[in-house]
C-alpha cells in the first residue's frame, strides 16, 4: 500500500468516513466529521502508524489530506 | 439563520437542533415539544416525521409579522444535561433582547464590528452571539468550526475580524497548533468573548500576555439566565479565579438551602434575578424548585467576597466534606500541577463514614501520568491542597464524559463509581 493510501485509509477511519470521501483536497472544517476532535484523532493515528511525531511548527500547516501525505513522506525521507 | 430569525418575526416558538445530535437527544426534544414544523436540510432525518416544508405551507410576506408580544416564548433551548436530563427553557422575546443588551453593554460591540463566528449556533452561546452582533449593526463572518486554525486565523486577517467568541476547549485547541501566532492581531482584534466552561489560569495569562490591548471578556451564566456574570481578563488580572460583577439589571442573592441569604464570604446557591432570566421550563415539574420567589435558582455554589463572586461549582458536584464544602475544580487544578494532564473530581461516601462525603480523583493515563502512582500523587498534591481536600480513592479511566464545549460530566462518573456511563444526551453547548 502507497503512503497516500495508507494515509487516506487512517483519515477514513479516524473520521468515521467512507474512503471514497477522502479526496488529497479534502481539508479540516470541511465536513462535519472532520472538527478539531476528529482532528487530533487524525494526528494521532498518523503518528501512531508512521511511528513519527509530527513537530509542532509543521501543524499549523497541516490542513489538507495532501498536506498529511507531504508530511509524512518528509518525516519517513520517503 | 434566517429561518430563524423570520420565524421570529412570524411570532413561531423556535427549538434550534444541532444537525449532529444523536437520534435519541432529537426524539426526546420532539416529544417533549411536540413541534408542528420540523425544517431540516438532512437526508438523514428520514426517521422523522417531517411536515410540508415552511415554503410550502406559507408563503412568507415580510409585512406579515406576527402578533408578538414580549412575553411569548421566542425559543425553547434545551440546557446541556451535565447534571441530568435535558431541560427545555422557554426565553421569551423579552428575556432574549434583555439578555442582547446586558451583553452588548459589556463587550460594547457596535456597527463597526466584524465577527467571525465559529461557535455552533444551536447553543445559547453561539445563538448569543449572532444576536448581539447583528442587534448592533455588526457584520457575522461565518466559519464552521475552530478545527482548520490555519482558515480561522486567514479568516481573522482575511476579513479584518474585529472579535470572535470561544470555549476554553477550542483557545486549548488553538493554542496548541499555533501557540502565540493570535499575538499577530494584537492590535486589529477589539474583543473575544469565553464561556461555557471553566478555563485554566494559565491560559487566561497567556491571552492576557498575547493580547494586551484586546478586551478579553469570560462570562459565567446559564440558559435558563444566560451571560450574567463578566470578567474582563485585564482589568481583573488579581482576580482570574472569579466570576466578576453582574450585568447591569441583574440582581444576585446567595442563598442557603432553604431561601436565607448568606452573609458576605459565606457559601450559598447564587440565584439571579432580571429580565434575561426565564420565566418557567416547558415541562411543569421542571418548575417547582427552580425559584426562591422571583430569583431562579442557579444550583451553582458560590460566594461573594469584597463584592465580587466566585464559583465553587454545580451543587450536585460540591463536595461536602463534614461540612467543608469544596469545588471538584480546585482539586483538578491541584492534580494538573503535579503533573496529570486530564482528571476529574466527584464526592464518595466516605468509606469511614466519619466525613459524609471526601472526594475520589479519576484520571486518564497518558505518556506522563502513567509513571505517577497514586501515592506519589498524593505526596505531590499536599504542596497545593490541605490535607482533608486530597482525594481518598484514585481511579485510571479511559476517556473523562465531556459535553460539547468540554464540562466535564462529573454527574455520569458518579453511578457506577468509577464507570463512565454513555452520554445518552450527547452534549450542549450553553
Amino acid at each position: 500500500m502507497t503512503t497516500e493510501d495508507k494515509i487516506k485509509s487512517i483519515i477514513s477511519k479516524a473520521l468515521a468516513i467512507d474512503i471514497s470521501e477522502v479526496t488529497l483536497e479534502l481539508s479540516t472544517g470541511d465536513i462535519q466529521q472532520w472538527d478539531s476532535v476528529g482532528n487530533l484523532n487524525v494526528i494521532e493515528m498518523i503518528q501512531t502508524e508512521f511511528n513519527i511525531e509530527i513537530p509542532f511548527d509543521d501543524l499549523f500547516e497541516l490542513t489538507s489530506v495532501q498536506d498529511y501525505i507531504n508530511e509524512v513522506k518528509k518525516l519517513t525521507h520517503e | 439563520m434566517s429561518l430563524y430569525l423570520a420565524a421570529h418575526l412570524l411570532g413561531v416558538t423556535t427549538i434550534v437542533v444541532g444537525k449532529n445530535y444523536e437520534d435519541e437527544k432529537i426524539n426526546y426534544i420532539i416529544k417533549s415539544t411536540t413541534p408542528k414544523i420540523i425544517i431540516t436540510n438532512s437526508d438523514e432525518r428520514q426517521s422523522y416525521e417531517i411536515t410540508p416544508n415552511w415554503h410550502d405551507t406559507h408563503s412568507v410576506n415580510a409585512s406579515s409579522t406576527g402578533d408578538i408580544t414580549p412575553d411569548m416564548t421566542a425559543d425553547i433551548m434545551f440546557t446541556s444535561g451535565s447534571t441530568g436530563r435535558p431541560k427545555g427553557v422557554c426565553l421569551s422575546h423579552k428575556n432574549i433582547t434583555a439578555s442582547i443588551k446586558q451583553i452588548n453593554g459589556v463587550i460594547k460591540t457596535d456597527a463597526c464590528d466584524v465577527e467571525l463566528l465559529a461557535l455552533p449556533i444551536h447553543h445559547s452561546f453561539g445563538l448569543g452571539r449572532m444576536r448581539c452582533v447583528l442587534s448592533a449593526g455588526g457584520t457575522l463572518v461565518l466559519i464552521e468550526n475552530f478545527s482548520n486554525v490555519k482558515r480561522f486565523f486567514s479568516f481573522i486577517d482575511k476579513y479584518k475580524v474585529t472579535g470572535f467568541g470561544m470555549v476554553p476547549a477550542a483557545w486549548a485547541y488553538i493554542n496548541r497548533f499555533s501557540k502565540n501566532y493570535i499575538a499577530k492581531f494584537a492590535n486589529q482584534l477589539k474583543y473575544i468573548e469565553i464561556g461555557s466552561a471553566p478555563m485554566p489560569l494559565s491560559d487566561k495569562l497567556n491571552l492576557i500576555e498575547y493580547l494586551p490591548s484586546t478586551k478579553i471578556f469570560m462570562h459565567f451564566g446559564l440558559t435558563e439566565a444566560s451571560r450574567s456574570f463578566f470578567t474582563e481578563f485585564h482589568e481583573m488580572k488579581d482576580h482570574l479565579d472569579s466570576i466578576g460583577y453582574p450585568c447591569n439589571g441583574i440582581d444576585i442573592q446567595i442563598r442557603k438551602q432553604g431561601g436565607t441569604e448568606c452573609r458576605d464570604g459565606e457559601a450559598g446557591e447564587i440565584c439571579i434575578k432580571g429580565e434575561h432570566v426565564t420565566k418557567s421550563y416547558l415541562a411543569p415539574e421542571d418548575n417547582i424548585t427552580a425559584f426562591y420567589g422571583e430569583y431562579f435558582r442557579s444550583g451553582d455554589i458560590g460566594i461573594k467576597k469584597n463584592g465580587l463572586y466566585y464559583l465553587i461549582g454545580r451543587e450536585k458536584e460540591v463536595i461536602n466534606i463534614g461540612g467543608k464544602k469544596i469545588s471538584p475544580l480546585e482539586v483538578e487544578d491541584a492534580a494538573k500541577k503535579c503533573g496529570i494532564k486530564e482528571c476529574a473530581c466527584i464526592p464518595i461516601k466516605d468509606p469511614d463514614g466519619i466525613l459524609g462525603e471526601v472526594p475520589k480523583l479519576f484520571i486518564v493515563k497518558d505518556p506522563v501520568s502513567k509513571d505517577i502512582s497514586f501515592d506519589e500523587l498524593v505526596e505531590r498534591l499536599k504542596q497545593y491542597l490541605e490535607t482533608f481536600k486530597i482525594p481518598k480513592e484514585y481511579e485510571w479511566i479511559d476517556k473523562i464524559p465531556k459535553t460539547e464545549s468540554g464540562k466535564i460530566q462529573r454527574l455520569l462518573l458518579r453511578g457506577n463509581e468509577g464507570v463512565a456511563c454513555n452520554n445518552v444526551d450527547g452534549d450542549s453547548w450553553c
